[in-house]
């Protein structure tokens, strides 16, 4: 008898198919990043379907360990020969870039592929996927763009057209539109957890207002802009609701709540250089 | 269908792989979204599994295995991913715009919402074998075969999973019950 428990069949109807589509986006950008990516031929070990026997796994785990040995030896003996290793490049070193720790490779990245060209009249780089050195940049997919002055230690977490998230350590700060006008009570009559009552604010070229609360249990409302923000207990939130030439953006930042009062801080100075595109 | 499409890729017919790319596209993003519960992670995942299966093509030694083959190569891009990016420590996420219906329809949103959290617990190795079982609907031989695991491994991690998950569930109910003491 198929006997499934009451969790099991949770998990069926959780998991259950919602006829999710990949945006064509990333399919055309899979493909052009295809066109210039070349295929492995010959060399290495066809991928197999059967699991390898566990003796076989241990024969092969000792050749490996063997040949690490030898391998490590052989660089010891080599280095015990040269009298100064050669230091590594500074500029290696000062570049904030994964890609420059990365080996070379003809196969563009994925994600690299994933930001459109920035267009000209925006100031600024794009936001790139990854660390970001201190600078300005724009959106490119989240539109309309966002632009800001950055200092160093923010990464690039995310970008679609509906989000825009970047993060710092434990703080993250998300951008999302709203499609309502700005009103106080869009955010402070949905947000759960009795947020303090919201207040004006002006953060760079933008007006709108700022609330904060702290998350205790489920999923927390911020607007009805379909955007629902689900954070663990005792994580402080900050949410700033400007109006972008009549589009409302809804910027949410999150951080341990030992952490908040200085990340409100903090990313108060970036927004504050908000900008208007051209 | 797929057999002929796949070895004319796997020769290196950019238009047969983007056909295959379009067929398995979405139940690809439908896997990733579930193990990952981001939409621009689980689009990355989708990506870089496509441009790695496109690259280890001309070594798929079995063409009736294409699919399996890169569910297991979607399934290792969402571990990267999810190592990539395990310090987020919480998501955004779309939920509907409007409210329950009805008493049913509320229960139904709480234990959706229950389940949730406690799925987010996880980590993505037991995501990644709850959707292989629930969503795929494999066994634990196919998952077995998918993930080139041995089977009797492939049936314990299904059977911790679903442990842990229950473990999530009821942590969650404890945290709930706890918020519900305190409001009182």
């Amino acid at each position: 008898m198929n006997h499934r428990t009451a969790v099991e069949l949770a998990l069926d109807r959780y998991l259950a198919d919602r006829g999710e589509r990949l945006p064509d986006r990333v399919l055309e950008e899979t493909l052009t990043a295809i066109d210039h990516t070349p295929q492995r031929r010959g060399a290495g070990l066809p991928w197999r379907l059967q699991p390898m026997s566990n003796p076989l796994k241990i024969a092969l785990a000792v050749a490996l360990v063997m040949a690490v040995v030898v391998a490590g030896s052989l660089l010891l003996q080599r280095q015990t020969a040269l009298p100064v290793a050669a230091s590594p490049s500074p500029s290696t070193l000062a570049s904030p870039s994964p890609a420059a720790s990365a080996p070379p490779s003809s196969t563009p990245s994925p994600r690299a592929t994933s930001v459109p060209s920035p267009a000209p009249s925006l100031p600024g780089s794009a936001f790139a996927a990854g660390p970001l050195e201190a600078g300005t940049y724009h959106s490119t997919a989240f539109t309309p763009s966002v632009i800001a002055t950055l200092p160093g230690g923010w990464a690039r977490a995310g970008e679609d057209r509906e989000l825009l998230r970047l993060k710092r350590g434990n703080v993250e700060l998300g951008f999302a539109h709203k499609a309502a006008a700005v009103a106080p009570a869009d955010a402070h009559g949905t947000n759960r957890g009795d947020p303090n009552p919201p207040t004006p604010v002006t953060l760079g070229a933008f007006s709108g207002f700022e609330t904060s609360t702290t998350e205790t249990e489920g999923t927390l409302y911020i607007d009805e802009g379909l955007r629902a923000y689900d954070a663990p207990p005792g994580t402080g939130l900050h949410t700033w609701v400007l109006d972008v030439d009549g589009r409302v953006l809804t910027i949410i930042l999150t951080a341990p709540m030992a952490e908040i009062d200085a990340a409100v801080d903090n990313a108060r100075a970036v927004l504050e250089t908000l900008a208007r595109p051209g | 269908m797929d057999r002929a499409i796949v070895e004319q890729a796997a020769r290196g017919d950019r238009d047969a792989f983007g056909a295959l790319a379009r067929v398995h596209g979405d139940r690809l993003y439908a896997i990733a979204l579930r193990i990952l519960h981001d939409t621009s992670r689980a689009e990355d995942a989708v990506q870089q599994a496509l441009i790695n299966a496109w690259r280890e093509l001309p070594r798929l030694r079995d063409a009736d295995r294409f699919e399996s083959w890169l569910h297991r190569i979607l399934v290792n891009a969402c571990y990267e991913e999810s190592r990539r990016t395990n310090e987020w420590t919480s998501q955004i996420r779309a939920l509907p715009i409007e409210g329950p219906s009805s008493p049913d329809e509320s229960r139904r949103l709480a234990e959706q919402d229950e389940i949730d959290r406690g799925f987010r617990r996880l980590p993505p190795e037991q995501r990644a074998i709850l959707v292989l079982h629930h969503y795929l609907g494999l066994t634990p031989i196919e998952i077995a075969g998918t993930l080139g695991i041995p089977d009797g491994t492939a049936r314990s991690r299904l059977h911790y999973a679903h442990r842990a998950m229950r473990a999530a569930l009821e942590a969650e109910s404890r945290s709930a019950a706890a918020a519900e003491e305190l409001a009182q």
